[in-house]
């Protein structure tokens, strides 16, 4: 009879807590969810390293192997570190360019803040396959916060640490996730990923030199996840220069981030992922699906990129938590 | 029922259905496709061959484990849990199974199959109907998936469930789980049953 009792109590909580909306039993949903996720830890672990072993994807966006392979692979690395940095110090010098004229006016000025990365491996999925959400193994314990950037490769953008974050394991919410939102873009003709050839002549010299491609015409997109890892959204034009041809998106073209309303300054010119296929509609307006460089499923390890601006953002005093040195040359501080 | 034992098999379960479940995934054109569960097979043969009051524990904490693993965006910038719906599925599910048990071939994997597809289906669309409550008195929580997702879901567990069926046969002994005669509401008495 008590067992019975007991059975009817716990089935009647499981319904009211099943119901009520999630502030009401957030604060007993935390640390149960952080029990179960340790718990499972030590045995779901080592089954994912062996299924990955199984699948052998030595790199989830770029092949190749053997040491000329290698040395090709770093030297794509690095031209695509430096695009970002170059990308990133355009992007400064217009946003200086502002701050000059409301300096003027007596507003006060942000400095630039250094970055600091470091990896965390990829301890899972969750059990609701319906969301992407990704655990790694970074938590508060290395200083992350809600909202802290994830990478993979440097410069590809994975997404964003979601609150709450634990000690040691951290939620990243995928941008191709159908929760992450909207996410505006830039896009640089001639900007083209790994291994691409441009189809236009126009385009054919900008793909040979970043400068140009990343300093001349530009599009721009609000992309919105479609759920099967891809962003759509239509093209618009953006600097367009007069007697230069109108931009045209192009399939291979790189696409960036360019959304600093609701990322911070640091992820801005992160590559968002590749233009997989281009529509036009009756208008002549462009309609593309991105899709990113690399598959998230089977990422192994990511780079989480905390800034003194987000470490502000998150503590009230203001000071947050030192970001430490810069990274060397192969991360992306500006 | 050896409740230890049934916990460490429970429990390696839950760990194979973190890791495994995305690996077994069937592509589809939204880009989320069926997957078989792991833990629910086991509470299948727990509502068929333990005492009704173990088999529904089993059940409402098996759907729980399932529900804190199973975390959703919320509004973008908060992952969480929705804790019950599963649990309350689980129980619906084992209830039922326990309801027929005495109709039901239990040496039969594919009898053992074709009952964890039908309970599970149930189990699902108790878990879906609660969802969609929820989803309309807190609008911020990710729409869950579908039910035909779900339907999916229990359809493809009848590959596992039969595979794990051998598994927790051989394991009888370790779960406390024989093939006894319970009856559909409550054992034999000791003295009636006949066995030692």
């Amino acid at each position: 009879m008590q067992g019975r009792l007991l059975l009817i109590i716990f089935g009647v909580t499981m319904f009211l807590l099943a119901i009520l909306p999630g502030r009401f039993s957030a604060w007993l949903e935390r640390p149960l969810v952080a029990l179960v996720e340790m718990g499972t830890a030590p045995v779901a672990a080592p089954v994912n390293w062996a299924v990955r072993l199984v699948r052998r994807s030595p790199s989830p966006g770029f092949g190749g192997t053997g040491p000329a392979a290698e040395e090709v692979e770093r030297l794509r690395q690095d031209a695509a570190t430096f695009k970002v940095l170059y990308a990133r110090a355009l992007d400064e010098k217009e946003r200086l360019e502002r701050q000059i004229d409301q300096l003027n006016r007596g507003l006060a000025l942000n400095p630039a803040l250094p970055v600091r990365q470091f990896p965390a491996a990829v301890i899972g999925f969750h059990a609701d396959l319906s969301s992407s959400l990704m655990k790694v193994r970074a938590g508060s314990v290395q200083g992350v916060l809600a909202g802290t950037v994830a990478v993979y490769d440097g410069v590809n953008l994975i997404g964003r640490v979601l609150d709450p974050v634990s000690d040691r394991v951290s939620r990243i919410l995928p941008i191709t996730d159908r929760q992450s939102g909207e996410l505006k873009v830039a896009i640089f003709p001639g900007d083209l990923a790994p291994g691409r050839v441009s189809e236009s002549s126009a385009q054919l010299a900008a793909a040979t030199n970043p400068a140009i491609a990343l300093g001349g015409p530009s599009l721009a997109a609000n992309l919105t996840p479609r759920g099967d890892g891809s962003l759509v959204g239509f093209v618009f034009v953006l600097n367009e220069r007069p007697g230069q041809p109108a931009p045209v998106a192009e399939v291979g073209t790189l696409v960036r981030l360019r959304h600093e309303a609701a990322w911070p300054r640091s992820a801005q010119m992160l590559v968002v992922g590749a233009i997989e296929r281009v529509q036009t509609n009756e208008r002549g307006r462009q309609f593309i699906t991105v899709r990113p460089l690399f598959d998230v499923q089977r990422l192994s390890e990511v780079t989480l990129r905390l800034s003194a601006e987000d470490a502000d953002a998150a503590s009230p005093a203001g000071s947050g938590a030192s970001p430490g040195t810069p990274t060397p040359i192969r991360s992306t501080t500006p | 029922m050896n409740r230890l034992g049934t916990f460490i098999v429970g429990y390696i379960l839950l760990a194979l259905e973190l890791s495994l479940r995305p690996e077994l995934m069937l592509a589809s054109s939204g880009g989320v496709g069926p997957s078989p569960l792991f833990l629910f097979p086991l509470v299948v043969f727990a509502a068929l061959n333990a005492p009704l009051s173990a088999a529904l524990w089993t059940a409402g904490l098996a759907g729980l484990a399932v529900d804190l693993a199973a975390v959703r965006p919320a509004a973008g910038t908060v992952a969480m849990a929705t804790i019950g719906p599963t649990a309350l599925g689980y129980l619906a599910a084992a209830y039922f199974v326990a309801l027929l048990r005495g109709m039901i071939i239990k040496r039969s994997a594919l009898a053992f199959g074709f009952t964890c597809v039908v309970s599970a289906i149930i189990a699902q669309i108790v878990a879906a109907s609660i969802l969609l409550i929820r989803g309309l008195l807190d609008a911020q929580l990710a729409p869950p998936p579908g039910l035909w997702l779900r339907l999916g879901d229990a359809l493809y567990t009848a590959l596992t469930a039969v595979v794990l069926f051998y598994a927790f046969r051989s394991l009888a002994a370790i779960l406390g789980m024989s093939e006894s005669g319970h009856r559909r509401f409550g054992d034999f008495p000791a003295s009636m049953s006949g066995r030692r």
